[in-house]
C-alpha cells in the first residue's frame, strides 16, 4: 500500500476520551484511533497500571516499555491528571466537542457530568451498574465468566493466547462507541436525553458462544469441552508443524477420503453423516495422523485444499507477519514503533483508501500531550505552571 | 438513508441492510446492527438454506425443519427474510434492485461470487456512489489477484491468523476456538460497517468493507505480533500462565466439571485465597506469600490448591473470594450463564416468541443504553417477509409482486415449516 494514499479516516474530527479502562477498553480506543479518531487518555499522574504489563522491551531511547501496552495504546494522546480532582472531569465537554464520546471505566463513570451532551460509554467486566459492578477481576476471570473459557478443548478450562479475550471484548466496545456516534449523527438528541451506554464484557463473552447458546436455552443441552472437540481432525501434526482441520459437510468428507487414499470410506455407510463419523473417530483420526505425519504442512495443504477440505496452517506470529498477502492488503504494515521499525497489525478491512489511516504506532508516555491539550483548552503558560504546582497535571518527562 | 423522524429516538433509524450472509460470521454482524435499530433484510433460499437452519440436522440434534433451529433464531433476531432464486433472471434483477435500495449490502460468500451476481461493490458503486458494501471472507481480496484458497471456518481462521499457536497448554497441541473466531470476525465487520456509515453520513460517500476473518484473528493477538516483530520474548503455548498473576488458573470444584477461575496478584489476595479454601498448609509456607515463589512453583501450587477446592461449591467459593477482593469467577457453563442474575437483570438475555420454537431466551447487545433500544424480536421464518419487503423497498404493486412469485423468481413461504433438505445442499459454505 502506498503511504502517500493514507487518509484521515472515517472518524477524522472525532475526539474520544478514555478514562481508567482495562485492556478491553484500551483495545477499543486503539481501534477507534486507527479509524481516524483523536483518542485522548486521561491518565493518573503516575501513569496507568497497564504500563507494567509484561513483556517489556527497550524503546529507541532506552526506556523500558510494556509491549502489550504499546499495542493497546498506539496512536493515542495522553494528558496526565489527578483523577481524584474535579478539574480532570471539568474539561470533558470541551475536549470531546460536538463529534466525540467518552469511554470510561465504571469506577469513574459517576464523575462524568450527567448533562454532558456527548455519548458516554461505561465499559467494565460486568458493566457500570448492578450487583457485580465492583467485583475484582483480571483478564482471565473476565474471560472465564463468559462461557468460552470453559469450552475451549483441553483438560481444563483455559484462555485464548495472549490478550485475545480482552481484545474480543474491546472490538465489541468499539461497536458500541461507533453505534452511539452514528445515532448522534443521525438525530439531534434533546439535551435532557444524552446517549449513555452500560457495556458488560461478560455479556459480550456470552455472545461468543452464540452458535451454541440457542441449544442450551431451548433444548436444555449443556455443551461440554469434550463435546466441543471435533471428533477427529482439529490440530493435526505434520512433519514440520500443525494443520487445523475440520470436516462439517459431506463434500469435505469425500474430499478428505480422496486425499488420504481412503475412497472406500466415502461410500461406507458406517462413516455417513456427522454422527457416523463421530462413532468412527478413532479410525479416522489414526489414518489422518499417519497421513499427515510424513508430510509437511505445505504438502498437506496443497493436497487437501483443492479437494475442498476445510484446513489451514497453524501459523506462528512470525509467519503471519511475513505473509505477503496480508501486507498487500494493508493489514500488516511497516511502521516506526517506539522500539524502532517493525511490522505491525492494522485494520482487517482491506485496501480501500478509507481504511488507510496514518497512525502513530507507539503509545504516549504519561502526559505526553498535557501541554498541547491544555493550550487547546485555553490555559496559558502561567496557568499551566500553576496546574503543575498544584499537582493537578503532569507534563512530559517530569518524574511523578 | 431514509430521513429520520424529527423527534430523536435512539437506534440506527432508517438504515437498510440487504443481508446475503449465512452461518456465523456474517449473520452475527447484521444481527448486532439489527438490534441497534437497522432494518435487515436477509436474502435466503430454501434450496440452499442458511447453514444454521440445517446444522442441527447435520449434527443429529433433532432439528426437524428449517424453522426449528434455536441457533438460527438466536443469530438472526429481528431480521426480515426474503426468498429469492438468484439463478432466475428476474430473481437476480430483484436482488440487484434491492441492493440499490439498500444502504449497506453484506455478504460472506467466497470472493468473486457477489461480483458474478452483479452485486459487487464496483457495479453497485457505479450506480450508487454512496452504497456501502461489506464482505467477510477468510482472506479478503486484493484487486487483480486470486485470493489464497482458505476455507471459511472459525478454527481455520484461528490457525491461519496465528492464534492457535499461542493457545493451549505447554507441551500440548495448539488449540482451536470454534464459535468465538466467527463471532469476533462478525464484531470487527460491524466496526467496519458502522465506521463506513459514519463516513457516509458526513460525506455522502460509500465504501467497501472487505473484512478478512483471518486478519480479525491477527488483530486480537496484535501484542504477540508486536512482541515477535521487535524480538521480545514470545508467548508460545502457556496455558493459563499470565504474569504477573500467580496463580492464574482454574481449580476443580465439587460436581461435574465445575471450575473456579482465580487470579492472585498481591500477598493479601494470596492469604485470602488460602483462608477461603482452608489451605493451612499453603498459608504456613512463608515463601509462597511472594509472587516470586508462587510463580516458580506454580504447578505445585495449583495441585495443592486443588486438593482444597475439590469438595467445595464453585459458586460459593467465587462469592467468598470476590468479597475478599480476589479476582475470581465461575468458569461458566452455558446453562448457568443463561441463569446468571446480572445478565438477566440487565436484559442481555431476552425472551422472544417465535412462531415455531415458542419462547426462547436469546443473547442481545452486550450493552444497555439510555434512551433504551426496542426489545429483541424473533428470527424470521424463511421467506416470511418476501411480499412486504418487495412492496416497501421497491414500491412494487401487488400485481407486480404476484408476477414475481408466479415466475418463481421469489417465494413467499407459508409458515410455519418446510421440510429440511439434505445437509449436503449446504456445500460451498463460506463460513
Amino acid at each position: 500500500m502506498n503511504p502517500s494514499e493514507r487518509v484521515a479516516g472515517p472518524l477524522s474530527g472525532c475526539t474520544i476520551v478514555e478514562i481508567g479502562l482495562d485492556e478491553a477498553g484500551q483495545h477499543a480506543g486503539m481501534l477507534l484511533a486507527r479509524l481516524g479518531a483523536r483518542v485522548v487518555k486521561l491518565e493518573p499522574l503516575e501513569g496507568e497500571a497497564g504500563r507494567l504489563m509484561p513483556p517489556f522491551a527497550d524503546d529507541t531511547d532506552g526506556r523500558r516499555r510494556s509491549v502489550p501496552y504499546e499495542f493497546l495504546n498506539a496512536g493515542k494522546d495522553s494528558i496526565a491528571l489527578d483523577l481524584d480532582d474535579a478539574f480532570a472531569f471539568g474539561m470533558l465537554a470541551e475536549l470531546v466537542g460536538d463529534h466525540g464520546a467518552v469511554l470510561v471505566s465504571p469506577k469513574f463513570a459517576s464523575r462524568v457530568a450527567a448533562d454532558l451532551e456527548a455519548p458516554v460509554i461505561a465499559a467494565g467486566a460486568h458493566g457500570a451498574t448492578g450487583i457485580n459492578v465492583d467485583l475484582p477481576s483480571s483478564p482471565f476471570t473476565r474471560f472465564q465468566s463468559g462461557g468460552s473459557g470453559f469450552l475451549i478443548p483441553g483438560d481444563r478450562p483455559t484462555m485464548p493466547g495472549t490478550l485475545a479475550g480482552e481484545c474480543f471484548a474491546g472490538a465489541g466496545i468499539a461497536v458500541c462507541v461507533l453505534g452511539l456516534l452514528l445515532m448522534r449523527l443521525q438525530g439531534t438528541p434533546a439535551a435532557s436525553s444524552p446517549l449513555r451506554a452500560d457495556y458488560s464484557q461478560q455479556a459480550h463473552a456470552a455472545n461468543l458462544e452464540k452458535l451454541f447458546v440457542g441449544r442450551a436455552s431451548k433444548d436444555g443441552v449443556e455443551p461440554t469441552r469434550e463435546g466441543h472437540r471435533y471428533p477427529f481432525g482439529g490440530a493435526v501434526r505434520c512433519s514440520d508443524g500443525y494443520v487445523s482441520m475440520l470436516i462439517f459437510e459431506e463434500h469435505q468428507w469425500r474430499g478428505l477420503c480422496r486425499v488420504i487414499g481412503r475412497d472406500d470410506w466415502a461410500a461406507d455407510p458406517r462413516f455417513k453423516g456427522w454422527a457416523g463419523r463421530a462413532a468412527m473417530k478413532e479410525e479416522i483420526d489414526s489414518a489422518l495422523q499417519e497421513w499427515c505425519a510424513s508430510r509437511s504442512v505445505a504438502e498437506v495443504l496443497r493436497s487437501a485444499r483443492p479437494e475442498g477440505v476445510a484446513i489451514g496452517a497453524v501459523r506462528s506470529p512470525r509467519e503471519v507477519l511475513s505473509d505477503e498477502w496480508l501486507q498487500r492488503r494493508g493489514f500488516i504494515r511497516e511502521a516506526e514503533t517506539a522500539f524502532g521499525p517493525a511490522r505491525v497489525a492494522h485494520l482487517p478491512f482491506g485496501p480501500h483508501p478509507l481504511w488507510n489511516v496514518q497512525v502513530r504506532e507507539s503509545a504516549p508516555l504519561p502526559g505526553d500531550q498535557s501541554r498541547q491539550i491544555l493550550r487547546q483548552l485555553g490555559y496559558d503558560d502561567a496557568e499551566q505552571a500553576l496546574l503543575e504546582t498544584l499537582r493537578l497535571v503532569r507534563y512530559p518527562h517530569a518524574t511523578a | 438513508m431514509r430521513q429520520p423522524n424529527a423527534a430523536f429516538a435512539p437506534g440506527l433509524r432508517g438504515v437498510r441492510i440487504l443481508d446475503f450472509t449465512w452461518a456465523g460470521a456474517g449473520p452475527f454482524c447484521t444481527e448486532m446492527l439489527c438490534l441497534m435499530g437497522a432494518e435487515v433484510l436477509k436474502v435466503e433460499s430454501s434450496d440452499r438454506p442458511d447453514l444454521l437452519r440445517i446444522s442441527g440436522l447435520a449434527y443429529g440434534w433433532g432439528v426437524t425443519s428449517l424453522e426449528s433451529n434455536p441457533g438460527f433464531n438466536d443469530m438472526n433476531a429481528g431480521k426480515l427474510s426474503i426468498e429469492i432464486d438468484l439463478k432466475h433472471p428476474q430473481g437476480a434483477a430483484v436482488a440487484r434492485r434491492l441492493a440499490l435500495a439498500a444502504d449497506v449490502v453484506c455478504d460472506n460468500m467466497r470472493p468473486g461470487k457477489m461480483e458474478a451476481l452483479g452485486l459487487g461493490y464496483e457495479a453497485l458503486n457505479a450506480v450508487r456512489p454512496d452504497v456501502i458494501c461489506c464482505s467477510v471472507s477468510a482472506t479478503g481480496r486484493v484487486e487483480g489477484e486470486k485470493p489464497p484458497e482458505v476455507s471459511g471456518y472459525g478454527p481455520v481462521f484461528w490457525a491461519e491468523g496465528g492464534a492457535a499457536s499461542v493457545t493451549g497448554f505447554a507441551g500440548s497441541e495448539p488449540t482451536y476456538m470454534r464459535a468465538p473466531a466467527d463471532m469476533n470476525a462478525a464484531t470487527f465487520t460491524a466496526i467496519g460497517v458502522l465506521a463506513a456509515l459514519i463516513h457516509r453520513q458526513r460525506t455522502g460517500q460509500g465504501c467497501y468493507v472487505d473484512c478478512s476473518a483471518i486478519e480479525t484473528v491477527g488483530a486480537v493477538i496484535g501484542d504477540e505480533l508486536l512482541a515477535t516483530a521487535i524480538g521480545a520474548p514470545a508467548g508460545g503455548l502457556r496455558g493459563n500462565d499470565r504474569a504477573p498473576w500467580s496463580p492464574n488458573d482454574v481449580l476443580p470444584c465439587a460436581g461435574e466439571d465445575w471450575w473456579l477461575a482465580v487470579s492472585v496478584d498481591s500477598e493479601a489476595q494470596w492469604v485470602a485465597l488460602c483462608e477461603v479454601l482452608g489451605a493451612r498448609d499453603l498459608l504456613a509456607d512463608p515463601d509462597l506469600r511472594s509472587r516470586w515463589h508462587r510463580w516458580s512453583r506454580r504447578e505445585e501450587v495449583r495441585a495443592r490448591l486443588a486438593v482444597h477446592s475439590r469438595e467445595s461449591d464453585v459458586h460459593q467459593l467465587a462469592r467468598e473470594l470476590q468479597m475478599r477482593r480476589v479476582p475470581a469467577a465461575v468458569s461458566q457453563k452455558l446453562k448457568s450463564l443463561l441463569a446468571d442474575e446480572e445478565l438477566n437483570r440487565r436484559a442481555f438475555w431476552q425472551t422472544t416468541d417465535h412462531p415455531v420454537l415458542g419462547a426462547q431466551k436469546i443473547g442481545t447487545l452486550p450493552w444497555s443504553m439510555q434512551p433504551p433500544l426496542p426489545p429483541a424480536r424473533p428470527g424470521p421464518l424463511l421467506g416470511e417477509h418476501t411480499r412486504g419487503a418487495l412492496a416497501r423497498w421497491l414500491d412494487l404493486s401487488e400485481g407486480e409482486v404476484n408476477q414475481l412469485v408466479e415466475s418463481g423468481a421469489v417465494r413467499q413461504q407459508d409458515p410455519p415449516t418446510a421440510p429440511a433438505p439434505d445437509p449436503a445442499a449446504a456445500e460451498e459454505a463460506t463460513t
